[in-house]
């Protein structure tokens, strides 16, 4: 089951490798870390998506909250948060695809960011399921690059 | 359907491995049940750091990756320090280590240690694996990755299920890892411009490390410095590149090192670097060297380049291609005006060599040794004063120096000594530590009693930590704190003990004719040498 993790933690060296490793001990692999700097610069937000057994992530949590340099940590229910998606995609763009690309870019609410003769980038911010089905949609045309965050999530 | 355990030992197998070194537990009981039935030698360690420097020995002599085998938790931990020591000297190691059960993992049960967190500093890559099937291809990528481009030791932890479940055995293909492409052959235009730099230079050094051994491009070497005169120091892991007999050859540059390799280096004006890291030992001040000489670094680590000295032509890939297309642009041969001035200094040189009133002279001992060893006997020198006097004194012909030159791991020699013998049974083998160094490794007695492993110890004994003492006498106004060795054994009686002949001298007189004795016996001698507390490593 998927679980997105908050945390809050001091902003020094390596926090980041002291909460990923108590991951990697369990073998799980993280489908996305993210960690930026908040309004008080001496704590950093991690938001951690990660799949594994309810329990075990359980546990992990209260490990984690042993560690000096987490202040905070909640597993956040996912039907009480907002979470986004940032995606950048590089796509192959025939001439003679280009308007239709557009069309359904703008069917997906995504943006065309930077248009060559080759190809088009595309910036969308969405919910992770609708990225996801964006991208699915546009693999036909030849994804050249892409780039997405992880979810960044806030509890409402 | 064969077990994970079935197909590691065929994995094994197909690789070509001859030894593993190793420590049974309960969680890689499921891998020893299988070994009995395989071609594959197993040598009982009677510790498992021990293990992993006797893989390392192995790999340093057979030019193959050593493999060493310890339990989940206590066993695993022991063997980090040896991997630390693999990793700094760039010795390819494969080590296994068992691990409980994956549906307990981090869980903290019995035996359990985060050894791929724990080792992750100190090996090349790590595995943690999650399906036996996965085992075939991790086994092969382990032995690609341990075994080019900078080699170092891949750690396989492997749950003990894992080991028990089933898979259908394959043959992996070709190891392809996208990020992982070392580079072997030179730039072009960086093999220009060192041939500019050469052609230019009046006062060219060559400082070699041991990266030309992982190369094995120790006659291209000799034939570049020879057929340009361009003179040769080394650092501690580049003893033996060239003979240390070689008119060329001005000896170990560095702290411990000899002062016309120093004067070599501070008066040239072009230094060209072949596989050496340059640590502090072996440049004190790196910002003085640069200022006056041009600096040509080859190896194929692109992270070594300009990482303690300032480069000027960086040259990526591996050293013996490299060599090889330097010496195909045909470099101008320089006169020997420069060559000549070092060997006349070198030629002033006087060697402390005189009888000591207390004890035998442990440079002049360990310079007779070496020359009365055959050209390619293999040295595996400990750390202390001891690696300080053979690094400096030991004749290197055409055998091997092995020593641990960057992590400066005490109790290496003996266990190396074995890893060397088994990987090369005709050559003479010797490892030479000191007395404290001996009470870390002296458990290996055993294994080498129980594998009739053919290798001679020398024992230099003080009854002092001799180079911590040395650093206590220098620096902190002859304070001797926690140096003491009393209590030690008799160490003659000791090896005794375990059945192996021995003996003592105390003076040069007898040095001679102890040596003809340890190096005819037939099997393990050892030979304990009374060495003044006082003598200095330099």
């Amino acid at each position: 089951m998927k679980h997105v993790l908050s945390a809050l933690v001091n902003n020094t060296p390596g926090v980041t490798s002291r909460v990923s490793s108590l991951f990697r001990r369990r073998g799980y692999n993280i489908d996305s870390f993210i960690g930026s700097s908040t309004e008080d610069e001496r704590f950093s937000r991690l938001t951690i998506v990660v799949r594994g057994d309810d329990i075990v992530i359980a546990q992990v949590i209260s490990q984690l909250q042993k560690l000096e340099d987490i202040i905070s940590i909640e597993d956040i229910q996912q039907e009480s948060m907002i979470s986004k998606v940032l995606l950048f995609m590089k796509v192959k763009a025939d001439v003679g695809d280009r308007v239709g690309m557009i069309v359904v870019a703008n069917a997906c609410n995504a943006r065309v960011i930077e248009m060559s003769k080759d190809y088009l980038i595309l910036e969308a911010l969405d919910s992770e399921d609708r990225i996801t089905e964006m991208i699915e949609i546009f693999k036909p045309y030849g994804i050249i690059e892409l780039v997405k965050t992880g979810v960044v999530a806030m509890k409402r | 359907m064969i077990t994970g355990a079935e197909a590691i030992v065929r994995c094994l197998e197909n690789e070509g491995v001859e030894f593993i070194f190793g420590y049974p537990g309960a969680t890689v009981c499921p891998l020893y049940d299988k070994l009995t039935k395989s071609s594959i030698k197993h040598i009982l360690v009677r510790h498992e750091q021990h293990a992993g420097h006797e893989a390392s020995g192995y790999a340093r002599i057979k030019k193959r990756p050593g493999v060493c085998m310890t339990t989940s938790g206590p066993g695993a931990t022991n063997l980090i320090t040896a991997l630390a020591t693999a990793y700094m000297d760039s010795v390819p190691l494969i080590a296994f280590t068992g691990q409980v059960s994956s549906e307990l993992l981090g869980r903290d049960v019995f035996q359990e240690a985060d050894i791929t967190g724990a080792a992750e500093p100190f090996t090349k890559y790590s595995y943690l694996v999650k399906n036996a099937a996965d085992l075939p291809r991790i086994i092969k990528e382990a032995f690609h990755i341990a075994s080019t481009g900078r080699p170092g030791p891949v750690l396989i932890d492997i749950p003990v299920n894992v080991q028990t479940d089933k898979l259908d055995f394959y043959q992996p293909g070709a190891v392809e890892l996208r990020g992982y492409k070392p580079t072997i052959k030179g730039h072009a235009g960086q093999i220009k411009r060192v041939l500019r730099a050469i052609n230019n230079a009046q006062k060219p050094v060559i400082c070699v490390g041991g990266g030309i051994f992982a190369a094995e491009g120790q006659k291209e070497l000799m034939q570049f410095s020879e057929s340009i005169n361009i003179p040769v120091v080394s650092t501690m892991m580049g003893i033996g590149a060239i003979p240390t007999v070689h008119p060329l050859y001005m000896g170990m540059l560095g702290m411990h090192g000899k002062s016309i390799a120093n004067r070599a280096i501070s008066d040239s004006d072009l230094l060209i670097i072949i596989g050496a890291r340059v640590s502090d030992r072996a440049v004190l001040l790196p910002a003085n060297v640069s200022k006056n000489t041009k600096i040509v670094h080859i190896d194929i680590d692109p992270a070594e380049i300009g990482k303690n000295l300032d480069t000027i032509i960086p040259v990526v890939g591996d050293a013996k291609e490299i060599l090889k297309q330097v010496m195909e642009e045909e470099p101008e041969r320089k006169s020997d005006e420069w060559t000549g001035l070092l060997k006349a200094s070198r030629e002033k040189l006087t060697l402390d060599y005189e009888p000591r009133k207390e004890g035998i002279n442990p440079k002049a001992f360990v310079n007779l040794l070496s020359r009365t060893l055959p050209d390619d006997h293999i040295y595996c020198a400990d750390v202390g004063q001891n690696q300080i006097w053979s690094a400096g004194n030991c004749e290197v012909r055409s055998g091997r120096f092995l020593t641990s030159g960057g992590m400066g791991t005490m109790g290496y020699s003996i266990p190396a000594a074995i890893g060397a013998k088994l990987a090369a049974p005709d050559k003479a083998v010797v490892a030479v530590c000191g007395d404290g160094s001996f009470q870390m490794q002296m458990m290996e007695l055993a294994t080498i009693c129980q594998n009739n492993v053919d290798i001679k110890i020398v024992v230099m004994k003080n009854n002092k930590l001799g180079l911590v003492k040395e650093i206590q006498k220098n620096a902190y106004k002859n304070n001797e704190s926690g140096v003491d060795l009393t209590g030690s054994p008799d160490i003659v009686a000791l090896a005794a003990a375990y059945g192996i002949p021995g003996r003592s001298i105390d003076s040069m007189d007898a040095a001679d004719e102890a040596i003809g004795e340890m190096l005819s016996n037939k099997g393990v001698f050892l030979l304990e040498c009374i060495v003044d507390e006082n003598e200095s490593s330099m």
